[in-house]
């Protein structure tokens, strides 16, 4: 992984800038701070101006782990894609795997419901996938023990995708971020994809087979397969502001 | 002249007026047509691979490695090393080579502005030659 904000990296940057390309941002930990509640996860006003910018100026997605109501509820900017859980999800698109995933999801959180976990364990219910949250247990490592064997009893079983605190649950063979990148790409017919993201469900962008496609995580990680990393979350504006100088404003004609 | 031997005298003279126009465009206007040709590949597939590059446009890689050697010292391209595979290097326009894309394709729109009306000509002829040469092992 080379740092993004690098002389080269930059230059590479501002070449997509040439072309169609797609804009693609996490939510949780990219545009926005990870917080204790998930509830909390806002822009920062610093955040949603420049965002703001940017979508009127290229073609912007977001693709997050939350249901795209909730994500459309929190962005008060709205970019011209949205897809939620975890890339199953596409705005106005109703399929045989979401109704599927919405009956698994149905059947585990009856499961889980019964199982008595300790305090500081939520369970997010998104509908097509589940979340079971961590961050605010006091003794995390036994509540992830915990979790783990409620995650074996369930049926049919999931697909776990662990995160920052948290277990995400999907349907086995349901699309991931991956796929929501490269159906976008195609939707919008982009000759390029940036994406950026944090955690570990981003790592289906980050190892899809597309040479179109430039991926950049969130921190530094070994074995990660993004090729590009910002430091911290709070570079997001900075590279925001970079993006905005490559894509200036038209310049208004006044006729 | 039978039309078949008028034909390959054609062909004959394509190739010679290509290698000129390709030698006049690079004085005139900063880039020759091959360097221009790439050049808009690169446009549209930012971080590209030699290999990538020459497929897609079907310079040979002998051709396209001195080429690629040209227009890094004009400042057209940046050569970077690829982030999952340091062995590797990706080939990007640089902003200056956006700019003279542009700039020589309009110059070559105003040296050959009927250029687009043959383009189905051209089409079959590049076809023609295109299978000669993948056949010509049979020859």
């Amino acid at each position: 992984m080379i740092p993004l904000f690098s002389q080269n990296s930059l230059k590479l940057l501002e070449s997509l800038s040439f072309t169609d390309t797609l804009y693609a941002f996490d939510y949780d930990g990219t545009l926005v701070p990870i917080v204790k509640s998930p509830v909390k996860a806002n822009l920062r006003p610093s955040t949603e101006l420049l965002f703001r910018e940017l979508c009127e100026r290229v073609e912007v997605a977001v693709i997050s782990g939350r249901g795209i109501k909730d994500l459309s509820a929190r962005l008060s900017v709205k970019p011209q894609y949205l897809a939620g859980n975890h890339g199953l999800e596409m705005s106005g698109k109703s399929t045989k795997s979401m109704e599927k995933a919405k009956r698994d999801c149905s059947q585990w959180v009856r499961r889980l419901k019964k199982i008595s976990f300790p305090q500081g364990v939520e369970l997010e219910d998104k509908k097509f996938s589940l979340c079971l949250h961590y961050r605010q247990s006091r003794n995390k490592a036994k509540a992830k023990q915990v979790i783990e064997a409620a995650i074996e009893t369930l049926s049919p079983k999931p697909r776990v995708v662990g995160g920052k605190c948290v277990f995400n649950l999907v349907p086995v063979k349901a699309p991931h971020k991956g796929v929501a990148v490269h159906e976008l790409m195609k939707k919008m017919q982009a000759k390029h994809v940036f994406y950026i993201g944090d955690d570990v469900t981003d790592e289906d962008v980050f190892s899809f087979p597309s040479d179109r496609i430039m991926t950049v995580r969130v921190g530094k990680k070994q074995g990660s397969r993004a090729q590009f990393y910002i430091e911290r979350q709070s570079d997001i504006n900075r590279l925001l502001r970079h993006l905005l100088r490559f894509h200036p404003r038209p310049v208004k004609v006044n006729k | 002249m039978t039309k078949q031997n008028h034909s390959f005298f054609s062909l004959l003279q394509i190739g010679l007026s290509i290698h000129h126009v390709n030698k006049l465009s690079e004085r005139r206007f900063g880039m020759s047509l091959v360097q221009w040709c790439l050049l808009k590949q690169l446009l549209d597939r930012p971080a590209s691979s030699a290999f990538v590059l020459a497929k897609a446009t079907g310079v040979q890689p002998s051709t396209l490695t001195q080429t690629l050697k040209r227009l890094e010292r004009k400042g057209y391209i940046f050569i970077t090393e690829d982030p999952r595979d340091s062995r590797k290097k990706l080939i990007s326009i640089t902003r200056s080579g956006m700019l003279g894309v542009k700039r020589v394709r309009k110059a070559l729109l105003g040296a050959f502005p009927e250029m687009h009306r043959h383009y189905a000509v051209l089409g079959k002829v590049e076809k023609i030659l295109l299978r000669y040469t993948n056949e010509s092992h049979r020859l």
